[in-house]
């Protein structure tokens, strides 16, 4: 390769992987948190995690806040998602178009449980899919950053093919801090390659075909087909599960939603690999005939948001998506490393250009995971009287990021400061979630491993903090 | 579990072989297995291989997603671990050819 053809590839690679890599971390970040969005939304809610089977008393309760008597015939976008080994209480959810919220039920009783109306899981669904910007751009934003990602990786993989393999398994801490942060950079990126790639494309083309199809209104679910079995007798929810059970074997974790006069049950998403959202109601009993995955975006459905997957492989997918985001925070990182390089050596003065890339990469990086830690502080700590519970979490959110954007900005050493911040957030996780939910529990793991991630985060500032503090 | 365990031991060996065939040179191998360098090669590519099969044969289509899965940690972690001279600890292997 001529150095001209080269120096064009790197010009590329690092202006394609800047405004890119922030995006990136913030999908690869939320993606990973998202991968744990039921245990999330458990922690958010301490009273939901409770371990009891469901009742079909339970299950009339529930219906009878599903379907309220003397308001059956009202349109309701209301659903009830039964209980299941990672979530176990019923869920009365509603969807507004960024959270899902409603009242958990608990599966034995049917009872409301006295929980917070907290964002949740959903928080960061939407986060991931959207950006909370209006659907449509948000959607679409996604999708270009996802396609976008091939150019980085492609010319990332130009640049280092002569030596992809030799230096496949290179790092070099103790080297310079440029040479380390890109030893580092190139460890992840050429380990991780493949899985990025089709995690980073399978994410952008789902989003593309989701885009396609709002352009194309199309009813919520197909129409079951004329059949010639007979209705049930009963329209109870008890006897369509019974329904569901005998025809798919397991329902714990599908939905009912009223559609109509109707009641519809889908299957759970979990039964299998491809999302088919195979259903049932009262008046047609026995579902459609699917193939096991009935065309290409169901398959896509099955690779990137792995419903099917169970605890090994749901914590070899968080990972993946931490080490995605510590793919795109080293380049970032380096980015930042580089530009400073060059631009001291044209202009010893400080530059304005510099700083906003400083300040970017710190509200990338730091900030946001300063917010998310904001956010999971905040489910569990009194809200501010003025605003709403879930509108206090969104705000807080959004404003300590902002505020570590704007904090970047005016001071030079922000990162460390905030680092800092970071560690005390991170380390004070376990010590808020003891004193605020009973200390008996029926799912100690859980909350264990969310807190853990905590320290485990904390820990990771506090060793940055003193890096940043010697060199 | 047992797929996990598999895809672990199966790509941990291809990582120690793909090391182990380095050129001292580089100053990473601080290792050798005492095979010729076309065996290493071979094992190299057989161990992953036999570790798929297995995981695949224990949990269908998942153990083809935990053997992919599974690759880029305990690839990060053997070079964790050699980085940071684990291996001379744990045998004390004081190779001077390699410290040069």
């Amino acid at each position: 390769m001529s150095p001209a053809l080269r120096s064009w590839i790197v010009f590329f690679h690092r202006w394609t992987g800047f405004p890119v890599g922030v995006g990136l971390f913030v999908l690869f970040a939320s993606g990973a948190l998202v991968t744990f969005n039921l245990e999330l939304q458990q922690w958010m809610q301490p009273q939901t995690a409770i371990l009891a089977p469901e009742t079909t008393n339970g299950l009339t309760h529930a219906e009878k806040l599903l379907l309220p008597e003397g308001k059956k015939d009202e349109k309701t976008s209301s659903f009830l998602r039964l209980p299941f080994n990672r979530d176990p209480v019923f869920r009365l959810w509603q969807y507004d178009g960024y959270f899902f919220h409603g009242p958990a039920l608990h599966p034995e009783t049917g009872q409301p449980l006295p929980t917070r109306d907290v964002v949740g899981s959903s928080f960061f669904n939407t986060l991931h899919a959207y950006f909370f910007l209006p659907n449509l751009w948000g959607r679409s934003l996604v999708s270009l950053l996802g396609v976008i990602l091939l150019i980085p990786l492609i010319t990332g993989v130009i640049l280092h093919w002569r030596r992809f393999f030799s230096d496949l398994m290179l790092f070099r801490p103790h080297a310079s801090s440029h040479r380390s942060w890109l030893d580092f950079h190139l460890l992840i990126g050429t380990l991780t390659l493949p899985l990025v790639f089709i995690i980073g494309l399978s994410g952008g083309i789902l989003q593309i075909q989701n885009i396609l199809s709002s352009l194309v209104p199309s009813p919520v679910h197909r129409s079951l087909p004329p059949t010639h079995s007979p209705p049930l007798s009963s329209k109870s929810l008890s006897a369509l599960e019974a329904q569901g059970k005998h025809v798919w074997g397991e329902t714990a974790g599908g939905f009912f939603m009223p559609i109509g006069n109707d009641i519809y049950l889908y299957r759970p998403d979990q039964a299998t690999f491809c999302i088919t959202r195979a259903h049932i109601s009262t008046t047609h009993p026995i579902p459609r005939t699917l193939p096991y995955c009935p065309d290409f975006h169901s398959i896509l459905t099955g690779i990137h948001l792995m419903r099917w997957a169970g605890p090994t492989m749901r914590w070899l997918y968080f990972g993946l998506g931490i080490i995605g985001a510590f793919l795109m925070a080293s380049g970032l990182i380096l980015f930042y490393k580089t530009e400073r390089r060059q631009i001291k050596e044209r202009s010893p003065s400080s530059s304005w250009g510099l700083r906003v890339i400083y300040a970017v990469n710190t509200a990338t990086i730091i900030g946001f995971s300063i917010a998310t830690l904001g956010l999971l502080w905040s489910t569990r700590l009194p809200a501010l009287p003025v605003l709403p519970p879930r509108s206090w979490e969104t705000a807080l959110f959004f404003a300590l990021w902002a505020g570590s954007l704007i904090h970047a900005l005016c001071f030079r050493k922000a990162a460390r400061c905030q680092l800092l911040l970071l560690c005390i957030m991170g380390l004070g996780l376990l010590p808020v979630d003891l004193l605020t939910r009973p200390l008996v529990t029926d799912r100690p793991l859980l909350f264990l491993s969310v807190d853990g991630c905590g320290v485990a985060v904390g820990l990771l500032s506090l060793f940055a903090y003193r890096r940043s503090c010697l060199s | 579990m047992i797929a996990l365990c598999l895809s672990l031991l199966g790509w941990a060996a291809a990582c120690l072989f793909h090391l182990s065939v380095q050129p001292s040179y580089r100053r990473r191998a601080l290792y050798r297995f005492p095979y010729s360098l076309s065996v290493q090669r071979f094992l190299r590519l057989l161990c992953p291989t036999i570790a798929l099969f297995g995981s695949c044969l224990y949990e269908g289509i998942v153990g083809l997603f935990i053997w992919s899965f599974s690759a880029p940690f305990i690839s990060m972690a053997v070079t964790f671990l050699n980085t940071f001279r684990i291996w001379e600890t744990l045998f004390q292997r004081h190779d001077k050819a390699l410290n040069h």
